[in-house]
């Protein structure tokens, strides 16, 4: 190894800079000697700092002293002989293929995450909430809801007692007993509908009542509404909303707004249709066990969408129900074939 | 201050940035997606790798600078950073209560976490073998960061530019190179001056914005219409008129104000940034980031860092190799952290 480099020796203990030369001296030790210096330093106590671009390569040694190695031929060479060989990551950022492997990487790390980690994290995060702060999330959601939408109910209370009554005596399907509590409002704008919040509260609006054919259809759509509350529907959707927002603020370099969005975030969810289906298979087997047929939810169903179509149409000429619900016939046929 | 010689003994020694885009581009996706894999805990290194990108690529006088920041440190920083704002934001969310015994604590440590954080960032800086520091009290601290932000609130922001002296000479007055103290001279009277003509700026754009919308709200379009169409031209107008034009302004001046009155023992330097390039800078390096839905952020960031250090120079009193090392000390990365969570910026 006789190649000799050119570079720039800093003491570490004044600010004057000397020009040197570097070589290798077998057995693995390195040699400066220039303007008033000769130093031999093992090659172990020697720090040779990764490449960074085309900025000058840094030798450091214990003492505190600094040299700088311009880029120069046989820079490369004369290091890799010194022993240095670069990490794995400082090897990836030299190829642009390799950076462009690693965007590609990036987006598909992106879309899978968001695909199977975020419901998967979701649904860890939801069992594991503490219920005063499921009880507190549902009771902010209730009082938006109070506010923006509902209206107290014009039902007798013999009448809302009558189904309360009857969805308490309801066994659910499974051994687990899912707290709940019937709630009924009247809500002029959004019409015949039923919402479950996490914390087992569950909202039924006159309008449903009066749509529904039967008490029996009322309670097809509460078992429907448990079945939210049994998985924590509200929560996952809740948790991975929040978690998509705290990625955007990051990205977008607001970290400290990252909780505020949560109790609008659960306002504006919308199940997905896994959520609808399995919500739907609860249904189907909390009304079989208590011997009443599937098929009760499939006719609310039907009705729901008949109203909604038949209600305020959007320019598009599809309903908002109908937007939010976009297998209701493959649900309906569903429960009917749930025997 | 003394005046400089009309020609100076030593030439002057240029700033000069020598990274491109494309390196660091490798080097900011590689961090990104390592950041991701690693569910954030890379970051520390993303860090370490970019300062040191940054300082190393920024050349003076036939010497690089570097950034010693270890990762370790500074992962510890962050983690106890991100606890603290998720137990702030959660309890401001759901307990109210808890958030206040959270962020008072927080808020009256303010000072000494920013104190932390001019530490850190100087300690772990160096230039020709020798370390940087910060050695403002903890007195002075409290000072600038809290007793001057609640006199500027006080009167209604007339005092801003006057918290805005005293922090820079906070600063500036209390960084060392080795053993040897910054000092700097600007006076309140040059920050005022700068601060009036960015609010006459705010104030034409304002008034130029608010005629415009007065002409579209009664120009003959359907009611409600020319009201809407008035707030969409007002809005953007304020806010792109800061961002553009406002917001450079102030950024040239101040820094030129505060590095053409700042010396090192005997040495002077000088910043000529121009608010308009900077503007200029600005505008077309968020165009690019939107079209490319961010992938030119490291283009757009090694072209302004190229800009501001090359408006940079030293102006040696003496020779340059006169410096001399100082004791080290140990410093804590959580300052750092804390600081750059909560956003704050001090780099101005």
């Amino acid at each position: 190894m006789t190649r000799r480099l050119d570079a720039v020796y800093f003491d570490g203990r004044s600010s004057a800079r000397r020009a040197v030369k570097l070589h290798l001296e077998p057995p693995g030790a390195l040699r400066l000697t220039g303007e008033g210096v000769d130093r031999m330093e093992p090659l172990s106590q020697v720090e040779i700092a990764e490449a960074m671009g085309a900025a000058p390569r840094r030798l450091v040694f214990v003492d505190g002293a600094v040299c700088e190695v311009p880029p120069q031929p046989g820079l490369d060479e004369f290091l890799a002989g010194a022993g240095h060989a670069e990490s794995a990551v400082v090897r990836i950022q030299a190829r642009w293929r390799w950076a462009i492997g690693s965007a590609l990487a990036l987006v598909l790390l992106m879309l899978g995450g968001y695909r199977y980690g975020l419901p998967w994290a979701a649904a860890q995060i939801a069992e594991r909430l503490p219920p005063s702060l499921v009880a507190s999330l549902s009771n902010q959601t209730l009082q938006a809801l109070e506010e923006l939408l509902f209206e107290p109910t014009a039902l007798p209370v013999e009448r809302r007692e009558a189904i309360a009554r009857a969805f308490a005596r309801m066994r659910p399907p499974d051994a687990a007993h899912v707290a709940h509590e019937v709630l009924f409002r009247s809500a002029p704008v959004m019409g015949a509908n039923a919402l479950a919040l996490p914390s087992g509260t569950i909202v039924v609006t006159d309008e449903l009542v009066a749509l529904a054919g039967s008490d029996a259809e009322i309670l097809a759509v509460l078992a429907h509404e448990l079945g939210h509350v049994h998985e924590r529907h509200g929560l996952r959707l809740m948790v991975e909303s929040s978690i998509v927002g705290v990625v955007l603020a990051w990205y977008l370099g607001d970290v400290s707004s990252m909780a505020a969005g949560v109790p609008a975030a659960l306002l504006q969810a919308r199940y997905s249709r896994e959520h609808e289906r399995s919500a739907d298979a609860y249904a189907a087997r909390m009304l079989q066990v208590n011997g009443m047929a599937p098929a009760l939810l499939a006719d609310m169903l039907e009705k729901l969408d008949a109203s909604h179509r038949g209600g305020p149409a959007k320019d598009d000429g599809e309903s908002d129900y109908l937007s939010s619900h976009p297998a209701t016939r493959e649900r309906i046929q569903a429960l009917r074939g749930a025997r | 201050m003394e005046p400089y010689p009309a020609s100076p003994p030593l030439p002057r020694a240029e700033f000069e940035f020598t990274g491109s885009g494309g390196e660091y581009f490798r080097i900011w996706i590689v961090n990104l997606a390592l950041t991701v894999v690693t569910l954030g805990i890379y970051s520390a290194w993303a860090k370490v790798r970019r300062l040191q990108y940054f300082y190393r690529n920024t050349r003076v006088a036939d010497a690089s600078f570097d950034y010693h920041g270890n990762p370790v440190a500074i992962l510890k920083g962050r983690i106890v950073a991100v606890v603290l704002l998720f137990a702030y934001n959660f309890a401001l969310e759901f307990r109210p209560v808890l958030a206040l015994i959270v962020a008072i604590p927080v808020a009256l440590a303010l000072p000494w976490i920013l104190r932390q954080s001019l530490r850190f960032r100087l300690h772990y800086s160096s230039w020709r073998g020798l370390r940087f520091s910060f050695r403002g009290d903890l007195a002075g601290a409290y000072r600038v960061f809290m007793k001057w932000p609640i006199l500027t609130q006080l009167s209604l922001y007339l005092l801003g530019p006057m918290w805005h002296q005293r922090l820079k000479h906070y600063q500036h007055g209390n960084s060392f190179f080795g053993d040897t103290r910054f000092s700097i001279a600007a006076s309140v009277g040059a920050f005022y001056r700068i601060y009036a003509v960015a609010a006459g700026i705010m104030l034409a754009l304002l008034i130029g914005g608010a005629v415009l919308a007065m002409q579209l709200r009664d120009a003959a379009v359907p009611v409600g219409f020319g009201a809407a169409m008035a707030a969409l031209v007002l809005f953007p107008l304020v806010i792109f008129g800061f961002l553009l034009l406002v917001g450079p302004y102030l950024l040239a001046r101040i820094q030129n104000l505060v590095w053409n009155t700042t010396a090192l023992g005997p040495h002077g330097f000088e910043s000529r940034l121009r608010a308009r390039k900077l503007a200029w800078i600005g505008a077309t390096n968020l165009l690019l980031i939107v079209l490319t839905l961010g992938l030119y952020m490291p283009f757009a960031a090694v072209r302004l860092a190229r800009y501001r250090v090359a408006c940079m120079s030293l102006l040696p009193g003496t020779a340059l190799d006169e410096f001399v090392a100082a004791q080290k000390a140990h410093v804590g990365a959580f300052g750092e952290e804390l600081g750059e969570f909560l956003d704050i910026d001090i780099a101005l």
